[in-house]
């Protein structure tokens, strides 16, 4: 007699939820709301920094127009913010064509409604190893092969991209595009060097692909020159918008509880995301496309986001010296010029999602690298979360992962010697010992 | 009615899962018309306790900090009555080591198993001795953290060239580890209830059948993913020997109020593997459960272990 089933319908679930199943690391995640947790984990701007009487003006002049700001809207977004969208992009120096932008919620569904639009089961994606999580999750439900671009300080390589396209050319595979986060990379903080983004539009070109360029962070530069979208280059060349799909969104330069975020493209993919969007969610909340018009229309938005980067410069400082001050000489990090992480790689034998547990122990937490990836690298890898976190947590955070990291170093010694001097009293010299090392990404 | 602490959150891996059975053992107490106020486990703790001086403490925290003496010691000095097991026999349920070796010693069946300590292995090579000790116990073996509930940091291990891995990921989550022999058979968790001035019984057996491989932690907290059979589907001869050595173990072990004893049934034996002095408490979670099948209200439930805390408890 089985008295439990609560979940009875199990057997009705569509194939694509039951692959998905949410990682170890998740029910390690949800030790992190514990008292007095540093984490470096989180993927949030400092929201605290906007402030209450900013926030009440903007509602405010909302208020006004209450009637539509209740109101369902167009699927594709309201006009206003659709002008406000052309003069961001405008700040990031990429033309922008009104009609050419298509509000959606938040850059996320972006990605989903161009993984709905373009992918069938089986297809392709290229993307950088690792790449963003959010948007494996989002192709996820559309079931694509994801093939990872080895990517080094200056992004995805592209002799490397070349070669995967021709060896999944020639198994008969159909790709669909290429999806990159251009500057300031999650998770890898990396900017893409920008002979290398005229190199993608030129590999796109030749076997007739997209580029889905995911730029949630390129504005959030607090150093060093500001680098071309992909999609101005494209404009540049005298295409116009053409196979180059660009995604924007205020979560970043803003906030990220209006969810709000954009695609610019051609007219053709603008449509087929039209149908997409109307069978998803109708249309994004008016209510925050008016809160967004408002401030961006009423309010100084650009320094507004100065500000943030001030506070941002000074917490990415700050990790980067404690983390020459604290790691192990074998760690090794990137020095991201903008955004909020910065990825640190272990010694190939250290797994971080084994070690998660000790540091929540000792009350640091950071992202392991394995979920940036679809299928197994990156586990000596981590993603550090700096601007979310005040610089004297940053610090001490940093110190503490130092820690557990030598204790893991240490005790992997232990371990090797001991085993070594065990095998050697007992196999003939010459025969290797049991294999311990895993393997590395 | 009477003012009462719930204690639930801490700082263990289990924290999630203590909120969870700490907010439903919170509703059900309300519902019996107690005043209750919860706490998690920070800085303030203590002085929030004395500033509340509760008539009792319900105890719903798992793992290290909470279900290994800390708590219970504390309550005991603030003089505060609380439910479940004493100091003594919450650290030794929750050391497996401790547990395993006092049932050794009293002849209760338990796979036989190996320690190894972190500080053995850095001050003197104790990894030397892990090839050893698996040759002892026999391939496949179970590799786990001492004082960690769930299933956290558990790895089967089917070859040598796995064990350095497996010992590795164990002494993630604590600095004391054992090798298990691996016994496969019906897995029968045994939940034991002691009502005030009564002997201890069990509720029922239970057999859990996960619907895929290990029952790890995501399926022991995921509604659906496991089965249950109550009472087990087991011969009733075998039943009753679980259910006597079941009782057994808590004795030896000095548990106090309410226990779950986690046995596996490998043709005559029913392995004692460890017990729970403090387990959940969830809509998952097998006490509750078998509780309700024998015909005890979640209320009921709750309310019995409550009125044991008043009573003095066996030293330990
Ligand atoms: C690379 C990347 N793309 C998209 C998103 C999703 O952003 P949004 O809040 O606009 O949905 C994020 C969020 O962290 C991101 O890092």
């Amino acid at each position: 007699m089985s008295i439990i089933d609560l979940d009875r319908f199990d057997f009705l679930y569509a194939n694509r939820v039951k692959g998905m199943k949410s990682a170890a690391t998740r029910d390690l995640m949800a030790t992190l709301s514990r008292p007095g947790i540093i984490s470096l984990a989180g993927g949030f701007p400092d929201t605290r920094a906007f402030g209450e009487e900013a926030f009440r003006e903007i509602y405010y002049n909302v208020a006004a127009d209450s009637a539509q700001a209740l109101q369902y809207g167009p699927t594709g977004g309201l006009e206003g913010i659709k002008d406000v969208i052309v003069d961001v992009m405008e700040a990031e120096n990429t033309g922008a064509r009104q009609e050419d932008t298509f509000i959606t919620t938040g850059a996320q569904q972006g990605l989903d409604l161009v993984g709905k639009v373009f992918l069938d089961e089986g297809d392709a994606v290229l993307c950088e190893g690792p790449t963003y999580a959010g948007a494996l999750n989002a192709f996820a439900a559309y079931r694509p092969r994801i093939i990872h671009v080895p990517m080094d300080r200056a992004g995805m390589i592209p002799v490397a991209a070349r070669e995967a396209l021709k060896s999944i050319r020639k198994r008969g595979i159909h790709v669909k595009f290429i999806y990159t986060v251009p500057n300031f990379q999650n998770p890898t903080g990396v900017t893409l060097a920008v002979e290398r983004r005229y190199e993608l539009l030129e590999i796109a070109h030749e076997h007739d692909l997209i580029i889905l360029e995911d730029n949630p962070y390129g504005m959030l530069r607090f150093e060093g020159e500001a680098l071309p979208t992909i999609a101005s280059l494209e404009q540049e060349s005298g295409a116009g918008a053409d196979r180059v799909v660009y995604l924007g969104t205020f979560s970043k330069i803003f906030a990220p509880g209006v969810r709000l975020g954009w695609v610019h493209a051609q007219p053709g993919i603008l449509h087929k995301i039209n149908i997409g969007k109307q069978g998803a969610d109708i249309c994004s909340s008016n209510l925050s496309q008016m809160l967004i018009y408002s401030y961006f229309r009423h309010a100084d938005w650009r320094s507004y986001v100065r500000r943030l980067m001030m506070i941002n410069k000074e917490r990415r400082d700050t990790m980067l010296d404690a983390l020459a001050e604290y790691m192990p000489n074998e760690v090794h990090w990137t020095h991201p010029e903008g955004g909020l992480f910065i990825w640190a790689t272990l010694p190939s034998y250290l797994d971080a999602t084994a070690m998660l547990p000790r540091a929540v122990a000792k009350n640091v937490a950071y992202v392991p690298g394995e979920g940036f990836y679809s299928g197994g690298a990156g586990k000596n890898c981590m993603r550090l979360n700096f601007s979310f976190v005040e610089p004297e947590s940053i610090r001490r955070g940093i110190e503490l992962l130092s820690e557990v990291i030598r204790e893991r170093m240490e005790l992997r010694g232990d371990l090797e010697r001991g085993v070594r001097s065990a095998t050697l009293g007992k196999r003939p010299t010459g025969t290797p010992a049991a294999s311990i090392h895993p393997q590395g990404q | 009615m009477a003012r009462l602490v719930v204690l639930m959150g801490g700082h263990s891996m289990e924290r999630d899962v203590s909120f969870v059975t700490g907010r439903r053992v919170a509703h059900a107490l309300e519902r019996l018309e107690h005043e209750v106020h919860t706490l998690d486990i920070e800085e303030t703790t203590t002085q929030r306790l004395i500033e509340l001086a509760p008539e009792a403490a319900f105890v719903c925290l798992h793992g290290p900090g909470g279900e290994d003496g800390t708590v219970q010691a504390l309550l005991e000095t603030l003089g505060i009555p609380y439910t479940g097991s004493g100091p003594l026999s919450s650290i030794r349920c929750l050391d497996k080591d401790y547990a395993k070796r006092a049932m050794q010693a009293a002849g209760i069946p338990t796979p036989p198993m190996r320690t190894f300590l972190r500080r053995a292995m850095n001050e003197m090579g104790a990894a030397a001795a892990l090839e050893p000790a698996a040759e002892y116990l026999g391939y496949p073996l179970a590799v786990k953290p001492a004082r960690e509930g769930s299933s956290f940091g558990l790895s089967r291990v089917e070859e040598p060239e796995a064990l350095i891995e497996a010992v590795y990921e164990a002494f993630g989550y604590d600095a004391k580890i054992l090798l298990e022999r691996w016994v496969t058979g019906a897995e029968i968790s045994v939940p034991i209830l002691e009502p005030v001035g009564e002997e201890p019984e069990v509720l029922g057996l239970v057999e859990i059948r996960p619907r895929e491989g290990a029952y790890n932690f995501e399926a022991k907290y995921t509604p659906g993913a496991t089965d249950f059979a109550i009472p087990a589907e087991i011969p009733v001869e075998a039943a009753k020997r679980v259910e006597e050595i079941a009782l057994n173990t808590y004795q030896i072990l000095g548990c106090s109020g309410f226990a779950r004893v986690d046995t596996i049934l490998e043709s005559e034996t029913p392995w004692i593997l460890d017990v729970k002095t403090i387990p959940g408490f969830t809509e998952t979670s097998t006490l509750p459960l078998a509780a309700e099948a024998a015909g005890i209200s979640f209320e009921r439930l709750v309310e019995a272990i409550l009125e044991a805390a008043f009573t003095g408890r066996s030293p330990g």
